[in-house]
């Protein structure tokens, strides 16, 4: 089982990616409705993926992502942006951050499974 | 990735995500004249409208999405400084949100999209009409570390500039936590830095102790360093001062900014934590009953002396002190009604468009306080009384300049405090309602059995009109044919213990009054026993209370009736609407006079138990819907009674009987 932490403040978004997640087998999924609540579930478990939304209340993703990447524990975890076409140039900020990839809302199941397989390592 | 599961959790939180960007924009609206917008409030409007696109766009609805992403994109355009909030601009997003809540309920109801390009032309016209602005240099004005401006998102690195233009201070708040309890702490924090200027933004560290988290926050800010310290001064929060490298002198010493002290020091609270704490204060008014009696029965056993005489003055302190934390209980929950007028302002504006009619709102008395639960519920029963007044009451432009009336109609609003009741009025000075058709309405559908006439029965024959059913509308209009009936609207203010009158004059206008207690929260009542059960009546609807011989009760057509004064008052026996056995024979009997605003009932009662602070419970489901009950309610000693429902009774009487 792989441990994927979904941040995203859309209950809607997140269960559709957990769904995708969920059919396909193999991943135990954790979810966190803002920053704050990704950086409490953090240390809960050992996560093999983090995927987070940029635009969000409190702590956005690329601080987020900042702060995964700047700390022991958690700089090895692959991070997946969910964005929209809209955040090109945050997109930019967050790969340049250290995220493994991006996808845009409206996504396909197929494409966020792509990049989820290539994240943990492919199956 | 398209799944049915999760729609319902689509339309629920697409609908509470236009519900509070239309909130956000009437604020924004009052923000924009008053000259002081709120940053804030913008990005919170932008992300609102992100989240929406993403989640139309995640559910295939192409058309929503399309909308969505064209309000955005002008969102991001105005919060980045590029495009300014002018008339035009805001009446476009007020438009554009309105066709956003109207494409999720198609979407909702499965029906085809209505055409959208005419919202997304205006949109360009406004994009292109954007001026230029941005400035790359401004950035090295300040000697910021890089770790913390590469996690700036484009939005937060606008606000950093903005900052730096306005030549504000800027601090970097250092802050840890334990890991258990960072959430209120960063909270506290933020809520705190708030009241002197803006976060631009919020970042989290490792603590260097490894354990806990920290934080460094960033704020610009016209105050200075002192009154920033002062306010948060707490051993695990540092501040630091953002150099500038463009002058040698700071200007930290720069003299305040009034505006930015409007930025109060309110707390949200959720509504229900002051119900449970008037909850308590309700139980402590029991206890206080008891310690009152077990005072008058020390008195009884040792005279006025000694203990007797401190326990009575003790008894007395805690009465005002209790009667203190209610009023300020009471007083927190209270907000001006005119948070609905507001709201409902804009929908006269988009209604009276759509229906191609002329109107002028006029609102008086918006400081009007009630109860923030009920002036929530107000909201749709209001909404429909204007929708009603503009779709069946005004008539068009050229119709009303025929009948020699000005083009614009007026609907007025208002709303008046009257003691512990408010009374809000919705008055259109359109067509009025027509009685006879009203009558022949009422006839046809098969809800009047009885003959009334329009000389004699006026009031009768209007109050037909809020029965389940009724609807005099020729053609179900754009308006006001959403399924909403006047019966909603009268069941929605008894919901509330309020009570809807209709006045209406042929060729004048139309006159709805609504009357209701400012607070259902907790209130004095009156506790009456009849057949050896109890029950509370609300004080507020008690006039009087007068003790009758049997020979004063009349019967009238097979009704109870006594005179008093100059009025003849119908009676209701308590017994006989609740099915109980007869009472004993008394010589005299109490009878309760009630009356919410125009109507009086007489109860006939037993006897009288004393006045009671209450706090009302609802009754479970199986009897949520007893007529004439509207909840419950613990008196001490562990005993319950029923709480009567004025409005109802008089209702059930005015009908001549209480269904069952």
């Amino acid at each position: 089982m792989k441990n994927v932490l979904i941040v995203e403040d859309s209950k809607a978004i997140r269960s559709l990616i957990r769904i995708a997640l969920e059919e396909a087998g193999g991943f135990f999924t954790s979810e966190a409705n803002n920053g704050f609540e990704a950086l409490k579930t953090l240390p809960s478990r050992k996560f093999d993926l983090i995927i987070t939304d940029i635009n969000m209340p409190d702590i956005n993703g690329l601080e987020l992502i900042g702060f995964v990447k700047s700390n022991q524990s958690y700089r090895d975890i692959p991070l997946i942006i969910v964005s929209t076409e809209k955040s090109e140039e945050d997109k930019k900020r967050g790969m340049a951050l250290g995220a493994m990839g991006y996808i845009v809302k409206p996504f396909r199941k197929e494409d966020l499974m792509a990049l989820v397989n290539k994240a943990v390592g492919g199956k | 990735m398209k799944t049915d599961r999760p729609i319902q959790e689509f339309l629920a939180e697409a609908e509470d995500i236009l519900e509070s960007a239309s909130r956000s924009l009437l604020t924004l609206e009052d923000q924009q004249a008053a000259g002081q917008v709120d940053p804030d409030l913008v990005n919170g409007l932008f992300r609102s409208i992100h989240s929406f696109k993403g989640l139309a766009g995640m559910f295939g609805l192409k058309t929503p999405a399309d909308l969505s992403h064209k309000l955005e994109f002008l969102l991001d355009e105005i919060r980045l400084g590029k495009v300014g909030l002018g008339g035009e601009t805001l009446s476009a997003l007020s438009d554009v949100l309105g066709l956003l809540a109207r494409l999720v309920q198609q979407s909702g109801a499965g029906q085809p999209f209505e055409d959208i390009s005419g919202a997304t032309d205006r949109i360009d016209r406004i994009l292109a009409a954007k001026s230029l602005g941005g400035e790359q240099s401004l950035l090295s004005r300040v000697d910021i570390d890089l770790s913390v401006l590469q996690v700036l998102t484009e939005y937060e690195e606008h606000r950093l500039k903005e900052t730096i233009r306005e030549r504000k201070n800027l601090f970097l708040v250092k802050a840890s936590f334990t890991f258990a309890e960072f959430e209120s702490g960063i909270r506290a924090l933020t809520e705190t830095l708030k009241q002197h200027g803006e976060i631009i933004c919020t970042l989290p560290t490792a603590s260097a102790g490894g354990e806990g988290i920290g934080f460094t926050i960033m704020v610009g800010t016209a105050k200075g360093r002192d009154v920033l310290a002062s306010s948060i001064n707490l051993p695990n929060v540092s501040l630091e001062l953002v150099p500038r490298t463009d002058e040698s002198c700071a200007p930290e010493a720069r003299a305040e900014v009034t505006t930015l002290k409007s930025i109060s020091n309110t707390v949200r609270v959720d509504i229900h934590k002051l119900d449970n704490l008037m909850s308590t204060v309700g139980e402590l008014h029991i206890i206080k009953g008891e310690i009152g009696r077990i005072a008058a029965g020390l008195r009884g056993l040792q005279g006025f002396t000694g203990d007797a005489v401190n326990l009575y003055k003790a008894h007395k302190n805690l009465e005002r002190r209790l009667n203190e934390i209610q009023e300020g209980i009471l007083d927190v929950r209270m907000v001006p009604i005119g948070q609905i007028f507001t709201r409902l302002a804009q929908v006269v504006r988009n209604y009276a468009r759509e229906a191609g009619k002329e109107i002028d709102l006029e609102i008086q008395g918006e400081e009007t306080e009630l109860d923030k639960l009920m002036v929530e519920d107000l909201a749709d029963p209001l909404m429909h009384l204007i929708r009603n007044a503009i779709d069946h009451g005004i008539d068009p432009p050229e119709v009303r300049k025929a009948k020699g009336k000005s083009e614009r109609g007026i609907v007025r609003l208002t709303a008046v405090p009257k003691g512990n009741h408010v009374m809000i009025t919705v008055e259109d000075d359109g067509r009025g309602i027509d009685l006879p058709a009203v009558l022949s309405k009422a006839r046809e559908k098969g809800l009047l059995e009885g003959e009334l006439d329009v000389e004699h029965n006026r009031k009768e024959i209007l109050d037909l009109i809020f029965l389940p059913g009724f609807t005099t509308s020729e053609t179900v209009t754009e308006i006001s044919g959403r399924g909403v009936g006047m019966d909603v609207v009268k069941r929605n203010v008894s919901r509330l213990s309020g009570m809807i009158d209709i006045e209406t004059e042929a060729g004048a206008g139309t006159l709805f009054t609504i009357t209701l207690p400012i607070t259902l929260a907790i209130f004095k009542a009156l506790i009456i026993e009849t057949s050896g059960r109890r029950f509370a009546v609300p004080l507020g609807s008690v006039l009087e209370i007068l003790r009758v011989a049997p020979d004063q009760i009349e019967t009238i057509e097979s009704r109870e009736v006594m005179a008093i004064r100059d009025d003849t008052v119908p009676l209701l026996r308590l017994t006989d609407a609740f099915d109980l056995p007869k009472g004993e024979q008394q010589e005299k009997l109490f009878v309760i006079l009630v009356g919410i605003a125009e109507r009086r009932l007489g109860l006939i009662v037993d006897r009288l138990r004393g006045q009671q602070e209450i706090v009302i419970k609802p009754l479970g489901s199986r009897l949520a819907d007893t007529p004439g009950i509207s909840g419950a309610t613990e008196l001490g000693d562990k005993i319950v009674v029923l709480v009567l429902d004025v409005e109802s009774l008089i209702e059930g009487a005015m009908r001549k009987t209480i269904a069952r």
